[in-house]
């Protein structure tokens, strides 16, 4: 991406169409204001252990060591019931929009802290979870930075409860018959759902730490690009702030490519 | 005004006047009159708690840790951090340090000093060992390993920002001696003198925006990135 603009008696002029359309002949004092305002929103205080960001500063990823989590799950037709999950390091992608709302939020277990590009990813099997890894989030509300968001975003997942709304992950897991730690134990012709997290709670926080079986795999890498496809739609806007990230985001996937190889 | 040129791509900004006799294509002058963020940063260091407005400046934050430091005479000792917090400024490849005895809750929390010499508290330690267009992770990294080898010992202290448990030593050694005789709790306990709080030092450091014309603000940047 490469944009033009000079300035003609204290105005600004630029050689692309669709920015000259709109923003030809604007006060140089206005576009100093509006070049200031480019780049990344101060972050507010951000929880440990954040990762990843971007250019933007509305996508970020940030992990959390192995801990023991209770979830409440809610089946059609019957009572909610919580299970108390050993959790392996886990890993949470996130995706703002417009006033820090959690827009997008996927969640890996990961077999330790992230180290580099292609370390494994996996994707929990937990109920809510879209087949591309994505969670199935609740209304979000605006946060005031990327901070406060990361917090509602560890929220979502863990705080909001589970239902069956999506079932795939938990399903394939018991197809697959991966992890095979929890699976093994699983007794029934036709194990449901619940069956599975009801094995998955007998499991201590060491044994799920080492478990490398995970049922759905990727790496952190292949996350960030995915994440990338949204950050341009966050960076569609057709201002000039909006070209001047877009530079920026070419230059990071070029940073990206350049690492990968 | 004659007419003039910028020309910006993602790396590069390139800035021509109407006879063509001045061009300069220097990263780093875009970065600074756009506010564009660093080359784009790989995995982070898990220190990082802030980040400033256009990503120029990072909070780091580790929690406490024994660390073996030099006293500047060819010993070392092994002291009890508590926690420790480095802000990175990119534009000037600096850093400062603070403590605290707890982990960050807020951005309101008091922060403490370091007894540090006072050439470490401003401006700052320097970063000797990144270029200017490093990636942001690898400076973070380059801080947080710089920090590990601070010569604690080589300079007489500013008595005014030591612990409470520590106010009898001025001598960087004998002051190290003392800290290692520190155990853990002493340590969280060690009576730290403030330096106010975080929110209030981020603002002290925050640059000054951007004024006056863009292309004064271009040669001025241009003309002291060449002069690095």
């Amino acid at each position: 991406v490469s944009i033009s603009l000079w300035i003609e008696n204290g105005k600004v002029n630029f050689d692309n169409t669709r920015l000259a359309s709109r923003l030809t002949g604007i006060p140089e004092p206005a576009v100093l204001a509006h070049l200031a305002k480019v780049g990344l929103p101060a972050s507010g205080l951000l929880p440990p252990a954040v990762r990843w960001i971007s250019p933007s500063g509305h996508q970020a990823i940030f992990e959390r060591p192995p801990q023991i989590r209770t979830i409440q799950v809610t089946e059609p037709g019957a009572r909610s019931r919580e299970f108390t999950l050993p959790l392996p390091w886990t890993v949470y992608a996130t995706t703002f929009g417009d006033d820090f709302v959690l827009t997008r939020l996927a969640v890996y277990a990961s077999r330790g802290p992230l180290q580099t590009l292609e370390d494994s990813l996996h994707i929990l099997p937990l109920l809510n979870v879209w087949t591309d890894g994505h969670f199935c989030l609740p209304k979000q509300t605006a946060n005031k930075n990327l901070g406060d968001g990361l917090a509602a975003a560890y929220q979502a997942v863990w705080s909001s409860g589970f239902n069956f709304d999506i079932t795939d992950h938990p399903n394939i897991a018991i197809h697959c018959k991966h992890p095979n730690l929890i699976c093994r134990s699983l007794s029934q012709a036709s194990p449901g759902v619940m069956d599975f997290y009801a094995a998955w709670e007998q499991l201590s926080l060491a044994e799920i730490v080492r478990v490398t079986d995970w049922a759905s795999v990727l790496n952190l890498g292949q996350v960030i690009n995915h994440l990338g496809v949204y950050e341009e739609q966050l960076l569609s806007d057709t201002g000039l702030e909006g070209a001047l990230l877009r530079a920026v985001l070419a230059a990071h996937r070029s940073s990206l490519s350049r690492a990968a190889s | 005004m004659g007419k003039q040129h910028i020309e910006l791509s993602p790396r590069v900004l390139t800035f021509t006047d109407e006879a063509g006799e001045r061009s300069y294509a220097v990263g780093q002058v875009a970065r600074q009159l756009l506010g564009l963020p660093r080359p784009p940063n790989g995995i982070l260091p898990a220190a990082v708690r802030w980040i400033g407005p256009g990503g120029r400046r990072w909070l780091l934050e580790r929690p406490g840790r024994r660390l073996r430091v030099d006293d500047g005479t060819g010993e070392s000792h092994e002291i009890l951090l508590p926690f420790t917090l480095l802000l990175v400024d990119l534009d000037t490849n600096r850093f400062r340090c603070w403590c605290r005895p707890r982990q960050l809750s807020s951005l309101d929390d008091e922060i403490y000093h370091l007894p540090l010499p006072a050439s470490y508290h401003d401006p700052g330690v320097t970063l000797p060992r990144v270029s200017a267009d490093s990636a942001v992770d690898q400076i973070l990294n380059a801080a947080l390993a710089q920090f590990d080898s601070i010569a604690w010992g080589r300079y007489a202290a500013d008595s005014a920002t030591h612990p409470e448990a520590l106010s009898g030593w001025d001598v960087g050694p004998e002051l190290l001696l003392a800290w290692a005789a520190l155990d853990a709790v002493s340590i969280m306990e060690a009576g730290w003198r403030s330096a106010g709080t975080l929110s209030e030092m981020l603002a002290q450091q925050a640059a000054p925006p951007a004024t006056g014309s863009v292309f004064e603000l271009l040669e001025q940047t241009a003309a002291g990135a060449a002069g690095r």
